[in-house]
C-alpha cells in the first residue's frame, strides 16, 4: 500500500510542478491584483514549492521504507536488494539503481526549487520578477524529469509473483562512501540547475544584472562545493574500496562528474569578474548554462549505459532516447535563447581589458578550464564514435589526459600564483615582478630539493615547483579567505597528486608465509613480512585475508571477499597511512576457486604492495579546497563581524 | 555576432551524433534475459533430501546428489510458505504422471516438517525433494526467487527456465524445449 501512496505523491508533485511552471509567468504578465497575488513568493510560490518538495521527499521515504522492510513485492526492491544485506546498504540501495537514482535526482531538483522560493532575497520589492521566473523555470525542469521518472522509469512498479528474496546489490557498491557519494554528487549536479534557471530567467527578462550574478554565483558555488565533495568521495571510494591502487582513473563516469565541475569552476571565476568589473559577461552566462547541460549529459551518458565502464548499471534503449530528448529540450532551448539575446543586444564598445589584471588572469583561467573540459569530453566520447565507425574498440587512458591536460593546468596554476600581485582593472608591472622575484626562487628551489633529496622524477619535481608557487601565491592572497583557502587546496592537491602518482613504488610477487617483501626508493626502504593467511565469515560474505607485519606496531590485513547472494568478489585493500606516505597492500589469488573456505591450508598468495608518497595530502588538499568553497558561501560582512568579535 | 550561435550548433551536432549511435546500436538490450541463462547444465552438489519410502511415509536422506537420470528432467524450487507455489502445484502433479520425465523439487528456506505436512496435504509430484535451508542449491542454480522451474534435457542441459508460477502454456513450452510430451497428448 505504501508503494502506491508513494507513487501517488509523485504524481501530485508533477501536477504542482506543472502548476508552478505555468501560473507564475502568467502572474508576471498581468497587472491586476490577482496577478500580483499570484506572483508574490509568500502567497503562492512558497507553499507550492514546499509542497512539491515534501511530496517528493515522501515518495522517496516510501521507497526507502520498502527497501528497509525488504518488501520484494516492489520490483525495484526485488531487483536491487537482498534480505541478508546490512541495514545501511538497504537504505543506500534506493539510489544504487536507475529508477531510484532518478527519484533522487527529482528530489534534489524540487529541493532547489524550494530553496529558490525561500532564500533568494530580492533587494527591492517583495516579489522580484527574476525570482518568480527562476522558480517557474526550475519547476518546468522539475516537471520534465518528474514526467520522465513516472512514465519511463517508475520506481514504484510492482512485481508479481512476489519473490522470496531479492537479487542482491553489487557488493562493490557496499561501502559507506558509496552510501553518501551519489546524494552528494546529485546535490552538485542538480544544484547547478538553480544557477541555470536563474540565468534563463535573466535572459528572458533581458536583465543581466548584479542581482542575477550574485544569485547565480551563490547557487553555482553551492553546487560546486557538493560536486567537489562528491567527486572526492568517489575517488576515495575507488582508492580504499575497489583496491585499484589509485584514486582517479579517467573513467567515463568520473569524467562525467569532472566536466560540470570544471565548467562550474570557470563559471564562478567569470561571475566574479562580472560582479567586480562588469566584464566577461557572455562567458559567464554561457558557462552557467553549459555547466548544468554537462551535468545532464553526464546523467545521460551514465544512465543510458552507452558508455561501458565500471559504473554502468542501466541499459534500456528507449529510456536512453527519452533522457537524451529531455537533455536536448532543456539545453537546446537555453542555448538558442542565449544566441538570440546575444545576437540582438547592442554591443557597447567596451575597452579591451589589460591581460595583466585580475580579470585578465581570470579570463585566461576561464578559457583554459573550458579547453580542459572540451578535451575531457572529446576523450570521453571519442571511443564511442571510433567504435561505431570502425567496429573496433579503443580505450583512452591516463597517458592521454596527462599529456594533454598538464600544460593547461600548469598555466592555470601559474596564473593562480600571481593573483596577489594583480588588481581589478589595473596592475602594476613592478608589483608582479617583485612578487615573482620572491616566490619563483623558493618554488624553483623546492623543486630542485625534492629532485635531489627525495629522488623525485623530473616531471614530478616540476609539478612540485609549480605547486609551491601556487601555494605561496594563495597564502599571500588577502581579503578573500575562501579564495585563498580554495587556491591553497588546489596547490596542495597538485603537489600531492604529482608525488603519489609519479613517484610511487610498486611490487607484485607471490609470497609464502614467512617471506618478506622490500620496497626501495632512494634512501628509504620498507619491509613487509607475511605472517599468516586466514579465512573469515562476514555477515553476507566470506573472506580470505592475509596478515603482514610492517613494523613492531603496525600490521596490514588485505582481503578478498566473496559475497554470498551473487558470488561476486571484491578486493579489500589494507592501508597504513602517515602524513608522509601510504603503504597500500592488496592480495589476489591466482586460481579461481581459492577464496572458498575449502582452502584453509593454503600458504602462498599473490601480493601487490605500493608506496605512495604524500597520499594523505591528496585528501587534505581536496578537503581544504572544499572548505574554501564553504567559506566563500558565507556572506563577507557576516564573516568579518564574526572575526571581529 | 554570429559567434553566439557556435555553442548551440556544437551542442546539436554532438547530441545528434550521440542519438544516432544510440538508436543504431543493437547490442543494448542483449543482456535483458541474462538472468535466465545463468547456468547451462545441472550443477553438481550434495544436499539433504526427503524421499518417499516404499511404505508411503517420508524419510530423510543425507548427502544426496540431484543429477540427470537419462530422462528429461524438471527441477522446481518451491517452499511450503509460498502461495504462488501452491498455484502451480496441480501442473507439477500433472507432470509427475508422465513416466518419461523426472520431477525434482528443491524446498528453499523451509523445514522438513513443514514440507512433509505440505506434501501430505497437497500431494507429492516429486521423485525427491532437496532441502535447501542455507540457499546452497539456490545459489548454485542461480535462482531469482521462488517458484522457479528449470527444464533440462536428457543430457542434463538447461533448455528452459521459468521464473514465477507455471501456467499451462509455459509448462508446454518448457516440456517442448526438452522434447518431452505432455500427458494430454502422448
Amino acid at each position: 500500500m505504501s508503494i502506491e501512496i508513494g507513487h501517488y505523491a509523485l504524481v501530485l508533485a508533477l501536477c504542482i510542478a506543472i502548476a508552478l511552471a505555468t501560473l507564475l509567468p502568467l502572474g508576471l504578465l498581468g497587472k491586476n491584483a490577482f496577478c500580483r497575488h499570484l506572483t508574490a513568493t509568500s502567497s503562492l510560490a512558497r507553499p507550492l514549492a514546499s509542497a512539491m518538495f515534501i511530496l517528493c521527499l515522501f515518495a522517496s521515504a516510501m521507497l526507502i521504507r520498502a527497501f528497509l522492510l525488504s518488501d520484494f513485492s516492489a520490483l525495484l526492491v526485488w531487483q536491487n536488494s537482498h534480505s541478508s544485506k546490512p541495514m545501511l546498504y538497504k537504505f543506500a540501495a534506493m539510489w544504487g539503481n536507475h529508477e531510484g537514482s532518478m527519484l533522487l535526482w527529482v528530489l534534489v531538483l524540487s529541493l532547489f526549487a524550494m530553496l529558490i522560493a525561500f532564500f533568494t532575497k530580492s533587494q527591492h520589492a517583495k516579489q522580484s520578477p527574476l525570482t518568480t521566473l527562476t522558480l517557474s523555470i526550475q519547476s518546468a525542469i522539475c516537471a520534465l524529469f518528474l514526467a520522465f521518472t513516472l512514465f519511463f522509469s517508475n520506481p514504484f512498479a510492482r512485481a508479481y509473483p512476489v519473490a522470496a528474496d531479492g537479487m542482491g546489490l553489487n557488493p562493490i557498491l557496499q561501502h559507506p562512501a558509496l552510501a553518501i557519494h551519489p546524494p552528494l554528487l546529485y546535490l552538485g549536479y542538480v544544484g547547478l540547475s538553480a544557477a541555470f534557471s536563474t540565468t534563463i530567467a535573466a535572459l528572458i527578462l533581458n536583465n543581466i544584472s548584479n542581482e542575477w550574478a550574485r544569485a547565480t554565483r551563490f547557487w553555482t558555488l553551492l553546487a560546486w562545493v557538493f560536486l567537489a565533495a562528491g567527486i572526492t568521495l568517489g575517488a576515495w571510494w575507488a582508492y580504499e574500496e575497489l583496491g585499484w591502487g589509485g584514486f582517479w582513473f579517467w573513467d567515463p563516469v568520473e569524467n562525467a562528474s569532472l566536466m560540470p565541475w570544471l565548467l562550474a569552476t570557470a563559471a564562478l571565476h567569470a561571475l566574479m569578474s562580472f560582479i567586480k568589473t562588469a566584464r566577461i559577461r557572455a562567458w559567464a552566462i554561457l558557462l552557467v548554462l553549459l555547466a548544468f547541460s554537462a551535468s545532464m549529459l553526464g546523467t545521460f551518458l551514465v544512465r543510458s549505459g552507452i558508455l561501458v565502464s565500471v559504473h554502468s548499471f542501466a541499459s534500456d534503449p528507449l529510456r536512453g532516447i527519452v533522457i537524451l530528448l529531455c537533455v536536448t529540450i532543456v539545453t537546446a532551448s537555453a542555448l538558442a535563447l542565449f544566441a538570440w539575446r546575444k545576437n540582438t543586444e547592442n554591443s557597447t564598445n567596451l575597452k579591451p581589458f589589460p591581460l595583466l589584471s585580475r580579470e585578465g588572469a581570470q579570463f585566461i583561467n576561464i578559457l583554459l578550464l573550458s579547453c580542459c573540459c572540451a578535451l575531457v569530453m572529446l576523450a570521453t566520447l571519442y571511443p564511442l564514435f571510433f567504435e561505431f565507425f570502425t567496429k573496433r574498440s579503443i580505450a583512452i587512458g591516463p597517458p592521454y589526459y596527462t599529456a594533454v591536460l598538464t600544460p593547461f593546468f600548469l598555466v592555470i596554476v601559474t596564473a593562480l600564483g600571481i593573483l596577489p600581485a594583480l588588481g581589478w582593472r589595473r596592475s602594476s608591472r613592478k608589483q608582479i615582478i617583485r612578487h615573482a622575484s620572491i616566490v619563483a626562487p623558493i618554488a624553483t628551489g623546492s623543486g630542485i630539493a625534492v629532485f635531489l633529496v627525495a629522488n623525485y622524477s623530473a616531471s614530478a619535481a616540476i609539478a612540485v615547483a609549480f605547486g609551491i608557487w601556487a601555494l605561496i601565491g594563495a597564502a599571500r592572497t588577502k581579503g578573500a579567505p575562501g579564495v585563498a583557502c580554495a587556491h591553497a587546496g588546489i596547490a596542495i592537491l597538485l603537489i600531492a597528486c604529482a608525488s603519489a602518482s609519479l613517484n610511487d613504488v610498486e611490487k607484485f610477487r607471490t609470497m609464502r608465509v614467512g617471506n618478506t617483501i622490500t620496497l626501495n626508493k632512494g634512501t628509504s626502504s620498507t619491509k613487509l613480512e607475511l605472517k599468516n593467511i586466514f579465512t573469515k565469515q562476514g555477515s553476507n560474505y566470506n573472506e580470505l585475508g592475509a596478515r603482514f607485519q610492517l613494523n613492531s606496531k603496525n600490521t596490514l590485513t588485505p582481503a578478498i571477499r566473496t559475497y554470498i547472494p551473487s558470488g561476486i568478489k571484491t578486493t579489500e585493500a589494507s592501508i597504513n597511512r602517515t602524513i608522509l606516505r601510504d603503504i597500500y597492500v592488496t592480495i589476489a589469488t591466482l586460481d579461481e576457486r581459492s577464496s572458498d573456505s575449502s582452502t584453509k591450508n593454503r600458504d602462498t598468495i599473490s601480493v601487490r604492495v605500493r608506496k605512495k608518497p604524500l597520499m594523505f595530502w591528496v585528501w587534505a588538499g581536496a578537503a581544504i579546497t572544499i572548505f574554501g568553497g564553504i567559506l566563500s558561501l558565507i556572506p563577507r560582512n557576516l564573516l568579518k563581524r564574526r572575526l571581529q568579535q | 555576432m554570429r559567434t553566439s550561435f557556435i555553442p548551440i550548433i556544437a551542442f546539436v551536432t554532438i547530441i545528434g551524433a550521440l542519438g544516432y549511435i544510440f538508436i543504431s546500436e543493437p547490442s543494448n538490450n542483449a543482456n535483458r534475459d541474462s538472468i535466465k541463462s545463468k547456468i547451462k547444465s545441472m550443477p553438481n552438489f550434495r544436499i539433504q533430501a526427503l524421499v518417499e519410502t516404499s511404505s508411503g511415509s517420508m524419510g530423510i536422506m543425507s548427502d544426496t546428489t540431484i543429477r540427470a537420470t537419462g530422462k528429461p528432467t524438471v527441477v522446481n524450487f518451491f517452499a511450503s510458505w509460498c502461495q504462488p507455489c501452491l498455484a502451480e502445484h496441480p501442473l507439477l502433479m500433472e507432470m509427475a504422471l508422465n513416466n518419461q520425465i523426472q520431477v525434482f523439487g528443491i524446498a528453499w528456506n523451509d523445514n522438513s516438517e513443514a514440507i512433509q505436512a505440505w506434501i501430505a496435504k497437497h500431494g507429492n509430484p516429486f521423485f525427491l525433494v532437496g532441502i535447501d535451508n542455507e540457499s546452497i542449491a539456490g545459489i548454485e542454480w542461480g535462482i531469482a526467487g521462488i517458484p522457479e522451474t528449470f527444464f533440462l534435457d536428457k543430457k542434463g542441459n538447461v533448455q528452459f527456465v521459468h521464473i514465477g508460477p507455471l501456467s499451462r502454456e509455459t509448462m508446454q513450452n518448457g516440456l517442448q524445449a526438452i522434447k518431452a510430451t505432455t500427458p494430454e497428448n502422448p
